[in-house]
């Protein structure tokens, strides 16, 4: 096998507040191969986000820290670049898209001068080149009359032109991965499929691999390969998507499914939710965090933290006590998984 | 683009002329009539009646009103000697005409091209165009003359209009070029020692009146630093030393910077606290914006974040508050101007209303009312200038 | 013959300008404020023979030195420089003018009394220089001095004279041409100039205190032309530059004709005198601690003096003087008074001697104005000291006697008799005063009472309509026979309120004392304005004075301060002077001492 695109060993990143460290990150190791697609799934302040920043290195102390671990880019600890060298692989080797694409451009710019801007810095071209390739990057996006749109400023667009935009601006310059948080949250459902098909297919063509952060398991199933679940700070389960959907290990994996809407669904299930909050990432519980919002949880979750490790199918791994003895896909989450009213927010 | 400044100047104009109705009706109902100070004094009796004539003194208010407006927007012509030295002539439209330009020279370039450098550019010919029209002013409205024997009020207003500007642009300089920085560098470093410092030593600036400011400064950088240092450094009072005319070009700068320094430092440290205060407002906005977190992630370098996306950002609400700043520069800086010995718009004002010399307390009033209007017109110029979302339909 | 009218005028004109401006400078808080009378123009006159200003020299003779400037801190500017237009009565101008303009008179600072300017001699009826002739007009006559030049090098002449008198008189003109519009005649000479009055009035002392020099003026717009700049001048220094708001700058005037009577040096020795325009106080203080003015006459406030006074160690003078704003007590004589006290006894002489022995003028110096300056034994003392017969000076400070002439008053008017005292209470200095008094009366056994009013009232109603029992206020007094028979009018038992002036109500009709004092004294006023002989009118001022004293119609208590500083170990030669000739008086003596070898 040839060398994962990106390695992440241990990573720890906390933030200081006034009322304590939050854990945001709290040592988590996973892989990704070139080309690869990789869903990451989870509630808010799972950790997801911040996995994403950390990798970009766009956390910035005092405020918040990576205390521990590597992220190993193409044989480089990114943690030890110095700032000038991490600013020659974000934008350029490493890209990201944003959640809100309505305030995620500069509205005193144009387009085209934000795009460029990305073009000329990272691929040392001349302006005039830079134009083309912008150009370029637009109409790969459909954007229609690129040339002239290339003049115009962000509020001259509509919120999925704007997505494409940013889809532009972060493939532009041919990324190795390229870090999506959340990127169609914001906007209609048609418009939603598009874009993600968009996206796929543009990063299929260049062979950029994917992080495709979410908390809709749903997108997850359309347009990855592999999946992360994430719960307060800590990797819970990984795996392909056929392993994760088909034989979950760990009862957040298996309550998040069962929240799901399935297309494929004939029946109407009703949807349904994990009763409970994520805990304080300042105040983890004792033993496994997702113990307090857990139905199968005995005593050894409520004293030890249980690993992430192998089980169930082959490269499949989740962090359960319990995962050998419960036969959770045979579970039906109808009725039993608590009732409350409110949807995995995220 | 011009629709819109048509409007908003239709709407200065009735602004205007309600401040003039409360201005005025305020002045004869604040004890007696204008010259009630000078009837104390019995020869002033045919100098009383001439004005009583001229201003129809002894009519109903409304009257009153009507006479002062007219004379107010009326050019001094030739066969009009009451309030006029000079009269109206065909070379006096020059400055006019240059207003003019600027004004449509500043719609066409704001209508029809986007590029933000012309709108610097734009202003410069504001500038140029403002500073013709006052040097080659010999024109002049019969604002009356002023009650107090101190000869016709056009001349008497705009004799004081330099040492105004002199003052207030220099204390705006300061306070923009000391104030956004600091305000940049604070939130820049949010919650370091420095920004605390900043934003105590704001509190107490802002919350000073200005005559402790000025007498301390007067204290601490005259009398005190003298006395440390044995050499004058700077004046306690007034704009220049008599005989300024025969200095040379160095002494000539030194001697106005020497005088200069306090009274635009007195009011500087209260702007600049302003300043500061909502620069670091604004700039922590933007700094936790989400297209400053996707310049982050494009790579660009933290310097040029800074300065290209955040900035340029930050900077636009900063505009209103100075443009508005500046309407107010013109009125003077009534109270630094009287501790200063500063011959501006502002002593003069002060002295007029002590005496109850109405010609010259409307006309000042109005000049800042009108300065205010189109300051305020100004701003919203600028602002769709700065920021390409503002349109103005 | 109509003596009546021209004095009538006299007293009312004083009066209305002394009691404005007192007016005004209670309500303002005690800053005396600019529109003063003609005398600040043209300052009044006294048909005094006293000697010009020789009883200067108490310093040692030497060569003073020639060339360098002072700069004088002023707190207001003025509108014009034109002493003649509306704005140019300003205070300011008599104070920069006395740099550049000339007259007939001028106020000797040692003295204030008023010496001879341009003319040799001031006329009166004693040197000949005045005649009442047959037809009952009045002669006066000007000996211009010879050496008399305007800065250009032209003699002043009596063309000059007649010049000032058209200005003054063209219908066209705002000028004041009180007194000069009865001259029926004149008669000019190259060094002498004559005019005729249709009545003898003595106010013949305030005309002709500037000239205007006709060979400069004449063919200009007197009103447009004179606003911003100065004629030639006739004084030791000629007009240089007017920065507007800043300062007004004067040069050396090279053919200044007068010596210095000490060195018999050329005046004046100062190339230039800068008039510095800072109206906040604490600003002309700090600007004179940093020496950026030499000479400095702020309001009469006694944090300011100290301040000053703090200075003299370190080469500051400091000069407070009793200025010619009198402070008095005073007692209503009318049916009003009832009204505040029904207890009042102010008919009766022994009370109001009572009265007088209780109050402790020098403790009342001591707290109010700080010890600067003496009590006040005459309101003649004020403004015109030499003739002060200190006529109140019977009256010392004594308990015993108060009680005895209280003891009298109660068993004359078989009534308790009380003081209800009422004065300003938004001056600071006055409800001090009415603290001190509340002790003074409780010593000496009088029921007293305290009920102060605001300016407004006081000055608007209480006074016009006599409703007070012991009231307190002051007037401003002007140096010459002039401003003292002018005084002397609001004691005129036949000018009561509201066409006169006499608030007292003492010996007016409906007043509670009609006596022989009260018939004397009406008698003594017509006298006054029935004569231009200064000898005569000495006799009845001086009658006036003791008349009012020996029957306590007033209680005389103190001048307010007017206080000048120079830094001494810069300017030599200032002294200080409280009339409306201002601190600039002698300017041409100034010197710079540090220029000194």
């Amino acid at each position: 096998m040839t060398e994962p695109l990106l390695k992440v060993e241990d990573l720890r990143t906390y933030f200081a507040t006034e009322e304590g460290v939050v854990r945001a990150v709290d040592g988590i190791s996973f892989e990704m191969r070139r080309g690869e697609r990789r869903g990451v799934v989870g509630e808010s302040g799972s950790g997801k986000s911040v996995t994403a920043m950390s990798i970009m290195g766009l956390i910035e102390p005092p405020a918040g820290d990576i205390v521990t671990g590597r992220i190993v880019f193409d044989g480089q600890n990114l943690l030890e670049l110095s700032e000038d060298e991490m600013q020659s692989i974000r934008g350029g080797r490493i890209a990201m898209i944003f959640q809100d694409p309505m305030t995620a451009l500069n509205p005193v710019y144009t387009i085209g001068d934000q795009l460029m801007e990305t073009i000329v810095l990272h691929q040392k071209v001349s302006k005039a080149e830079a134009r083309e390739i912008a150009i370029q990057a637009l109409r790969d996006v459909q954007i229609p009359n690129a040339e002239h749109r290339l003049n115009d400023y962000p509020h001259q667009f509509s919120g999925g032109m704007r997505q494409r935009v940013m889809i532009a601006m972060g493939l532009s310059c041919s990324p190795d991965l390229l870090i999506a948080d959340e990127p169609t949250t914001a906007l209609d459902v048609t418009t939603q499929a598009q874009i993600m098909d968009l996206m796929l297919h543009l990063a299929e063509d260049r062979g950029t691999a994917v992080m495709l952060i979410t908390h809709d398991l749903g997108v997850v199933a359309g347009f990855c390969d592999t999946v992360q679940v994430m719960y307060a700070g800590g990797i819970v389960e990984s795996g392909t998507i056929d392993d994760i959907y088909h034989n979950p290990q760990h009862p957040y994996t298996w309550g998040l499914l069962g929240s799901m809407t399935r297309l494929d669904d004939a029946t109407q299930h009703r949807l349904h939710s994990i009763s409970g909050a994520p805990p304080s990432l300042i105040k983890l519980p004792e033993g496994c965090r997702f113990r307090p919002r857990c139905q199968f949880a005995t005593d050894i979750c409520r004293q030890v933290l249980p690993v992430l490790r192998p089980v169930g199918n082959p490269g499949q791994m989740a962090a359960c006590h319990r995962s050998e003895e419960l036969d959770l896909k045979a579970l039906s989450v109808d009725g039993e998984v608590g009732a409350a009213a409110s949807e995995v927010t995220s | 683009m011009l629709a819109y400044i048509t409007r908003r100047l239709v709407y200065g104009l009735v602004t205007l002329l309600a401040l003039s109705i409360i201005v005025f009706t305020l002045l004869q109902l604040s004890g007696g009539g204008p010259l009630d100070r000078l009837k104390l004094n019995p020869r002033m009796a045919p100098y009383i009646q001439a004005l009583t004539e001229q201003w129809g003194l002894d009519q109903p208010l409304y009257k009153q009103y009507w006479t002062w407006l007219r004379n107010y927007v009326s050019p001094c012509t030739s066969t009009d000697p009451q309030g006029c030295t000079s009269s109206f002539g065909l070379k006096n439209a020059i400055p006019i005409i240059m207003l003019v330009l600027a004004i449509a020279a500043t719609a066409f370039v704001v209508y029809s091209v986007k590029n933000h450098w012309r709108g610097a550019l734009v202003l410069l010919v504001w500038f140029v165009a403002i500073l013709f029209a006052f040097r080659n002013m010999s024109i002049a409205f019969n604002w009356g003359i002023s009650f107090q024997g101190a000869g016709p009020v056009w001349d008497l207003v705009f004799s004081r209009v330099g040492a105004t500007f002199r003052l207030g642009f220099t204390a705006l300089l300061l306070a923009l070029m000391v104030g956004i920085p600091l305000g940049i560098y604070q939130a820049i470093r949010q919650y370091s020692f420095f920004d605390q410092l900043g934003t105590t030593a704001a509190f107490v600036a802002f919350s000073t009146p200005i005559f402790v400011i000025a007498l301390a400064l007067q204290i601490l950088l005259a009398l005190k630093l003298e006395q440390w240092t044995g050499v004058k450094l700077f004046y306690v009072t007034g704009m220049n030393n008599p005989g300024y005319g025969e200095m040379s070009f160095l002494q000539q700068i030194a001697d106005t910077l020497q005088h200069l320094t306090l009274p635009a430092l007195s009011i500087a440290l209260i702007s600049l606290a302003g300043y500061s205060r909502f620069q670091r407002a604004s700039m922590l906005d933007v700094l936790h914006s989400d297209y400053l977190r996707t310049a982050k992630a494009k790579g660009l370098p933290r310097r040029r974040i800074i300065v290209k996306h955040a900035l340029r950002n930050a900077l636009i609400p900063i505009v209103t508050l100075v443009s508005l700043d500046v309407a107010f520069i013109i009125g003077g800086a009534i109270i630094t101007e009287s501790i200063f010995g500063w011959p501006g718009i502002g002593r003069l004002y002060i002295v007029a209303i002590g005496t109850v010399d109405y010609p010259v307390v409307m006309s000042i009033v109005m000049i800042i009312g009108i300065g205010i209007v189109i300051m305020n017109i100004v701003a919203d110029i600028l602002y769709g200038v700065m920021d390409p979302r503002v349109r103005y339909d | 013959m109509n003596r009546l009218w021209p004095s009538r005028k006299v007293g009312m004109l004083v009066l209305l300008v002394a009691f404005a401006l007192v007016a005004a400078a209670c309500s303002s808080g005690g800053t005396a404020t600019t529109t003063t009378t003609s005398t600040t123009a043209a300052p009044a006159a006294t048909t005094t023979t006293a000697p010009p200003a020789t009883t200067t020299t108490t310093e040692p003779k030497f060569e003073k030195p020639y060339g360098g400037e002072a700069v004088v801190a002023q707190d207001q500017e003025p509108p014009t420089l034109n002493p003649f237009v509306p704005g140019g009565d300003n205070f300011v101008v008599s104070i920069i003018g006395q740099g550049y303009f000339a007259g007939v008179q001028e106020i000797d600072g040692f003295t204030l009394e008023l010496v001879p300017e341009l003319v040799t001699e001031l006329p009166t009826v004693s040197n000949g220089g005045v005649t009442v002739n047959d037809d009952g007009s009045m002669t006066v006559k000007y000996q211009i001095r010879d050496e008399a030049v305007w800065d250009d090098g032209t003699p002043i002449s009596g063309d000059d004279f007649q010049f000032t008198l058209d200005i003054i008189l063209d219908p066209d003109l705002p000028t004041d041409k009180t007194t000069y519009d009865t001259i029926v005649d004149t008669k000019v000479g190259p060094k002498t100039f004559e005019y005729t009055l249709s009545a003898p009035t003595v106010l013949y002392e305030l005309l002709f205190g500037t000239i205007i020099p006709k060979h400069a003026v004449e063919g200009t717009d007197f009103v447009a032309d004179w606003n911003e700049k100065m004629w030639p001048s006739a004084g030791p220094f000629k007009f240089d530059e007017w920065a507007k708001g800043e300062f007004v700058h004067l040069v050396k005037n090279d053919n200044y004709w007068k010596t210095d009577p000490e060195t018999g040096q050329k005046l004046p020795y100062l190339d230039g005198v800068t008039f510095k325009f800072i109206p906040e106080t604490e600003a002309g203080l700090n600007a004179f601690k940093a020496r950026e003015v030499d000479i400095i006459n702020p309001p009469p406030a006694t944090e300011s003096i100290e301040q000053l006074q703090a200075l003299e160690s370190e080469g500051a003078r400091v000069e407070v003087l009793a200025g010619p704003i009198w402070e008095h007590l005073n007692f209503q004589f009318g049916p009003g008074r009832l009204e505040r006290n029904e207890n009042s006894c102010n008919e009766n002489l022994n009370m109001r001697k009572a009265v007088a022995h209780t109050i402790d003028k020098q403790l009342i110096v001591d707290e109010i104005l700080a010890g600067q300056v003496e009590p006040l034994n005459s309101y003649v003392d004020a403004f015109s000291p030499t003739l002060s017969q200190e006529a109140w000076s019977q009256y010392d400070f004594n308990v015993d006697k108060a009680k005895e002439f209280y003891g009298m008053a109660v068993e004359e008017m078989g009534k308790d008799c009380s003081v209800v005292f009422s004065t300003t209470s938004n001056n600071d200095a006055r409800v001090k005063l009415s603290e001190l008094f509340v002790d003074m009366f409780g010593k000496a056994g009088i029921p007293y009472e305290n009920q102060l009013e605001d300016s407004q009232i006081f000055f608007g109603e209480t006074l016009d309509n006599g409703k007070w029992d012991l009231g307190e206020w002051a007037w401003v007094g002007s140096p010459g026979l002039s401003g003292l028979i002018g005084i002397h009018d609001v004691f005129d038992p036949e000018g009561p309120p509201p066409d006169g002036s006499n608030f007292y109500r003492w010996g007016t009709p409906d007043s509670s004392v009609q006596d022989d004092a009260t018939a004397r004294f009406a008698e003594i006023r017509d006298e006054m304005n029935a004569t231009v002989d200064d000898k005569e009118l000495v006799a009845l001022i001086n009658e006036a004075e003791n008349i009012l004293a020996d029957n306590v119609v007033i209680f005389p208590l103190y001048s307010r301060l007017d206080p000048g500083a120079v830094w001494e170990d810069t300017i030599g030669g200032f002294k200080h002077n409280p009339t409306s000739a201002g601190i600039t008086w002698n300017m041409e003596e100034w010197y710079r001492v540090d220029l000194a070898g």
